[in-house]
């Protein structure tokens, strides 16, 4: 298949003063045109920080990238000028985020904001950005678009200010679609309904996703490929069918178990001990280890490097075939 | 298991919109609009619905957190309403709350020691010698090493913070405590932990729950019952496994297949439901969820649906109840 976006090793540091922070630590992933990738994993795991390096919204100072390629279409993002990213940004890779409310200016009309960025990346007078936004409100199923268009985000609900920001990031017919936790305000009837439209407008538009989520019943239903993140680094990566067939490394098992699942009963949870560690103070060799039930003292030591285990199947786990490069 | 401990009937929570220059009353939040169940000892109540539907101002107006507008709240015999506040105060470490957010309900110039120690000392349940002791007995009951009790809060990471709000609400005996959405803000991996803690402390101690959670997965595992909301009334409320199995109501039934299921393979039938909640303020007359429902008829409407047993202690409130 076609390759839109391929990261290689990006390394994506923040400078504190209390250390270093490795927020995204030697990642590469890739997406195919057309296809949905996820990325889960726990806050504080690196997937909104590989997200945000893509479109190098990177704070800097403290943050910083340190090293890797982003090539989209070719190009090395990293490589770019600041006016060529933003050729790029918000038209051919386009972003959603967790909190509507916040990720909206609330001192501006829906339309505005819908008609900022159509003006900005496309030749278009401001009557035609009008018509072109009510058509986006329309598509992404927002009843009385011409009234909407004109309303302030607070008068909108949750879910409608979701929609909108679809809308936004559709307009430009973007190639690749980030959407970052889209749907974890929302009650779980607007999520449906929300990943339903992504999903529609995805068939339509044939526009890469990447969506990042921390609930693996959300990538069940959305992805086609997926990639788990602990502590900055990919742990595995596969088809979502095998992952969720066929889960090899133990992070991913335990996430997978210890899920309560409203199909399935359960005598008791399964739980992972302990908890996520200290960005500063990473343990030597896997940083899973700690918490990890089949241990060895391999895992101590030496960082396993993330291996193809057939099927498309890579795993960063020791248990899996002798890793003895440094 | 059978004695019942709480008792709630037809309860009301209206709020006051206020307006204008004198701050005239206009209209009514009706945030809980007529709500009865009944919890037994040693049982867990689930409370499920979407956010503004009411759970949560259910759960501080039965432990008259928030005073109510109308209806009764019978705690093991006792009309909590009808107390004066000193009778409240000696019943209030028996009904005891952990809310959602560890982050903002303990008080950062506190130490841990402080806030798990502060109502023990307050309700003369142990004194300054005795307390510390008692307070190293409870955390290490949470699941956290006695040696925290020096630290503040911020020095914690959520899961731990959820177990010192777990710990402070146990430190008393209580018999009742309402669990308002404790594990939502949790990462997956520590959700399990937490959820794990609240049913072993419940075998050992024979607490009763009611547990506030949007999350219906986890209503599934933790609960004995569970009664599902819709702008501020129950809509359903019946044993788990019914529940599950059989929905009844429409807005159940939509509830159910909207979770997501972490099997890719699995394809369901889901029922998307259009539009938002609408505003309690002005809910729509007859059932509230007719604007919404999919089976909608003309007599929905015009009139309330009656809330009532169809059999085997399952409650409905719809015109079409199991036809």
């Amino acid at each position: 298949m076609d390759e839109l976006l391929i990261i290689k090793n990006l390394k994506t540091y923040f400078y504190t003063d209390e250390g270093v922070v490795k927020a995204v630590d030697d990642v590469s992933l890739r997406i195919n045109r057309g296809q949905t990738l996820c990325i889960v994993g726990e806050s504080g795991c690196g997937k909104s920080i590989t997200a945000m390096s893509i479109l190098r919204l990177i704070p800097d100072p403290p943050g910083k990238i340190e090293g890797g390629e982003i090539i989209f279409e070719g190009k090395d993002l990293l490589k770019l000028s600041d006016d060529e990213v933003r050729e790029i940004r918000g038209n051919k890779i386009s972003m959603i985020f967790q909190e509507p409310m916040t990720s909206l200016n609330p001192v501006f009309t829906i339309g505005n904001q819908i008609i900022e960025a159509i003006m900005l990346h496309q030749k278009l007078d401001k009557k035609e950005a009008t018509k072109k936004s009510v058509e986006a409100l329309k598509l992404v199923g927002i009843p009385r678009a011409e009234e909407i268009i004109n309303a302030y985000p607070h008068e909108l609900s949750g879910g409608m200010r979701q929609r909108a920001m679809i809308a936004m990031a559709m307009v430009c017919n973007p190639t690749l679609l980030i959407a970052d936790e889209p749907t974890t305000a929302l009650d779980v009837t607007i999520q449906a309904q929300i990943l339903d439209l992504m999903r529609k407008l995805k068939e339509e538009t044939k526009t890469s996703i990447m969506l990042i989520t921390h609930d693996l019943g959300v990538v069940a239903e959305m992805a086609e490929y997926v990639t788990v993140m602990y502590a900055g680094k990919v742990v595995e990566e596969a088809d979502v069918i095998e992952l969720f067939k066929n889960p090899k490394h133990p992070y991913t098992l335990g996430l997978l178990e210890s899920k309560p699942q409203i199909h399935i009963d359960k005598e008791k949870l399964y739980s992972i001990p302990g908890q996520v560690p200290n960005p500063f103070n990473l343990p030597k060799g896997c940083y899973f280890f700690p918490r990890c039930e089949r241990a060895m003292e391999i895992c101590k030591e030496v960082m396993p490097t993330l291996k193809e285990v057939g099927n498309g199947h890579k795993v960063a786990c020791h248990l899996y075939g002798g890793d003895n490069n440094e | 298991m059978n004695e019942v401990i709480l008792s709630v009937k037809n309860l009301k929570k209206y709020f006051p919109i206020r307006s204008g220059v004198f701050q005239k009353v206009v209209g009514h939040v009706k945030a809980v609009d007529d709500v009865s169940f009944e919890l037994r000892k040693g049982e867990t109540l689930g409370l499920v619905g979407e956010s503004g539907c009411g759970k949560s101002t259910t759960g501080r107006t039965i432990l008259r957190l928030i005073e109510k507008t109308e209806g009764e709240v019978m705690f093991e015999g006792k009309d909590v309403y009808k107390l004066s506040r000193e009778e409240l105060r000696k019943l209030r470490p028996n009904m005891q709350i952990i809310f959602q957010d560890p982050y903002s309900s303990l008080n950062p110039r506190m130490t841990v020691g402080e806030i798990v120690g502060e109502a023990l000392i307050e309700h003369g349940m142990a004194n300054k010698n005795t307390v510390k002791a008692k307070v190293e007995e409870v955390l290490e009951m949470c699941g956290l090493s006695s040696y925290y009790i020096k630290r503040y809060p911020h020095e914690f990471s959520g899961g731990q913070r959820q177990r010192i709000g777990i710990a402070r609400a146990l430190a008393l005996n209580p018999k009742f405590i309402v669990c308002d959405e404790p594990v939502s803000a949790l990462d997956v991996s520590i959700q399990s932990q937490i959820v794990n803690l609240l049913c072993e402390l419940q075998q050992k101690f024979n607490f009763s729950y009611l547990f506030i959670s949007h999350d219906l997965s986890v209503v599934k595992h933790i609960s004995h019952r569970v009664g599902v909301m819709y702008l501020g009334s129950l809509v359903e409320l019946a044993d788990k496994k019914e529940i599950f199995k059989n929905p009844i109501h429409p807005y159940t039934k939509a509830l159910l297949s909207a979770v997501p299921i972490p099997d890719p393979t699995l394809k369901r039938e889901r029922i998307i439901l259009e539009g938002d909640i609408p505003s309690p303020a002005n809910p729509p007359k007859g059932c509230k969820f007719h604007t919404r429902c999919p089976y909608k008829m003309d007599i929905c409407k015009e009139v309330t649906p009656e809330y009532k047993d169809i059999g085997n202690n399952h409650f409905v409130a719809c015109h079409l109840d199991g036809r």
